[in-house]
């Protein structure tokens, strides 16, 4: 059992991999299995089809993303500007050094939506981010404010990982990290007012 | 003759809706067949492969694009915010008259690297709308904020059209509409901490 499970988080790796790399459909179960060295008939008896997997694959990075990517931004002992540095930097990283783009903005695009079971995980990590990017800027920003302004940077970020696809450059992930940090400058966070409450 | 070029209408237009709903790889040719109720084989008469109905569609959406939304970017006759407005304006009815995103989009997250024959056109579309921002930002901001702020816009409206998607609310497009036309009222304090650093 024990090695049915280790078996099947690495597989799930190469999954999450490949999903992010080539989307959904441009991935088959023979490619996992392929990659992960592994023979498919054994790959069938861990996780019985590439639904599942994908599934499995979603579940995996919003794990990645709870613990490790936006987890610096519910740490009360550091500065609410260290935390929002760390953000982006946990961010870029995890964009900038693998392979491909977001697993959950592929699905998207490829209009998978609406599969069973693949809404739940793809609102879920949506929210997610927007409660973390909330969360930091309910520091410096009402309610009201902080949830227009993260609601914005979720869908940006999507913007930048499609750019950083069509491109091949990190610079519209970086530039909106820049962008981000404008809000802890004061003359921007007079215009951000501004232009919200308008 | 007028009958032919209906029917590759109707084939373009089927496919277009397809893609941008279901992207490249999910759509069959069969599938673009049956939404114009032909035979399959009807299909192949007017394109060989569906890479090469993808270009098609990708060739018949760039022109929709610089005939209909970009040339308000162009139209020296009006004022910069006339012009974004214009321009804004057929985006939004563009997207919001079907329940799809952007073609270009999904083709290149899907397929940038495993069709060549995809890069180019994929790369021009976003060279024009990068384009077509620089001509109305230029306006107000020098050569290389417009280049910038303009790089910015293109990919927030792709954040904007995959948010469109997830939650099915259109607030993130109307949002990002009135951020560019902000745009174009900067104040003097925040265009000086604008300049947006690139890579050596």
């Amino acid at each position: 059992m024990e090695s049915q499970q280790k078996i099947s988080k690495e597989s799930i790796e190469v999954a999450v991999d490949l999903f992010k790399q080539y989307g959904f459909y441009h991935v088959a179960l023979s490619n996992i299995s392929s990659k992960y060295a592994i023979n498919l008939s054994y790959l069938h008896i861990t996780i019985d089809d590439k639904i599942a997997y994908a599934i499995a694959a979603m579940d995996y990075v919003q794990d990645i993303f709870d613990s490790e990517i936006l987890v610096c931004v519910y740490d009360e002992a550091i500065t609410t500007k260290d935390r929002i540095i760390k953000l982006n930097n946990n961010i870029k990283e995890y964009f900038i050094n693998s392979k491909g783009g977001c697993i959950f903005v592929n699905f998207c695009l490829e209009g998978i939506r609406e599969h069973e079971g693949f809404k739940e995980p793809i609102e879920r990590y949506f929210k997610s981010l927007n409660e973390a990017y909330r969360y930091i800027l309910s520091g410096i920003y009402t309610p009201a404010e902080a949830q227009i302004v993260a609601d914005e940077f979720v869908a940006d970020l999507q913007g930048a990982l499609i750019m950083m696809r069509v491109t091949g450059e990190s610079l519209p992930i970086q530039r909106l990290s820049e962008r981000f940090l404008e809000h802890w400058q004061p003359e921007t966070r007079r215009y951000h007012r501004t232009k919200n409450v308008a | 003759m007028q009958q032919a070029e209906n029917r590759l209408n109707e084939i373009l237009s089927a496919a277009e809706l397809l893609f941008r709903s279901k992207g490249y790889r999910s759509t069959s040719m069969a599938d673009v067949a049956e939404l114009c109720h032909f035979q399959k084989a009807a299909l192949y008469y007017h394109f060989l492969s569906k890479e090469e109905l993808a270009l098609a569609v990708m060739t018949k959406v760039q022109a929709f694009f610089d005939r209909s939304v970009f040339i308000y970017a162009y139209d020296n006759a009006l004022k910069p915010p006339a012009r974004l407005l214009k321009m804004n304006q057929a985006v939004e009815k563009y997207y919001l008259a079907s329940n799809g995103g952007c073609v270009f989009a999904s083709f290149a997250m899907e397929q940038i690297d495993a069709i060549p024959a995809f890069v180019t056109p994929i790369e021009n579309y976003f060279r024009s709308w990068s384009n077509a921002y620089i001509a109305i930002l230029s306006e107000v901001y020098n050569s290389d904020e417009s280049h910038d702020i303009a790089e910015e816009f293109v990919s927030d409206l792709q954040g904007a059209l995959v948010m469109l998607r997830v939650t099915l609310d259109q607030k993130h497009l109307i949002r990002l509409f009135n951020r560019s036309t902000q745009a174009l009222f900067p104040d003097p304090l925040r265009k000086k901490a604008r300049v947006l650093k690139r890579p050596a």
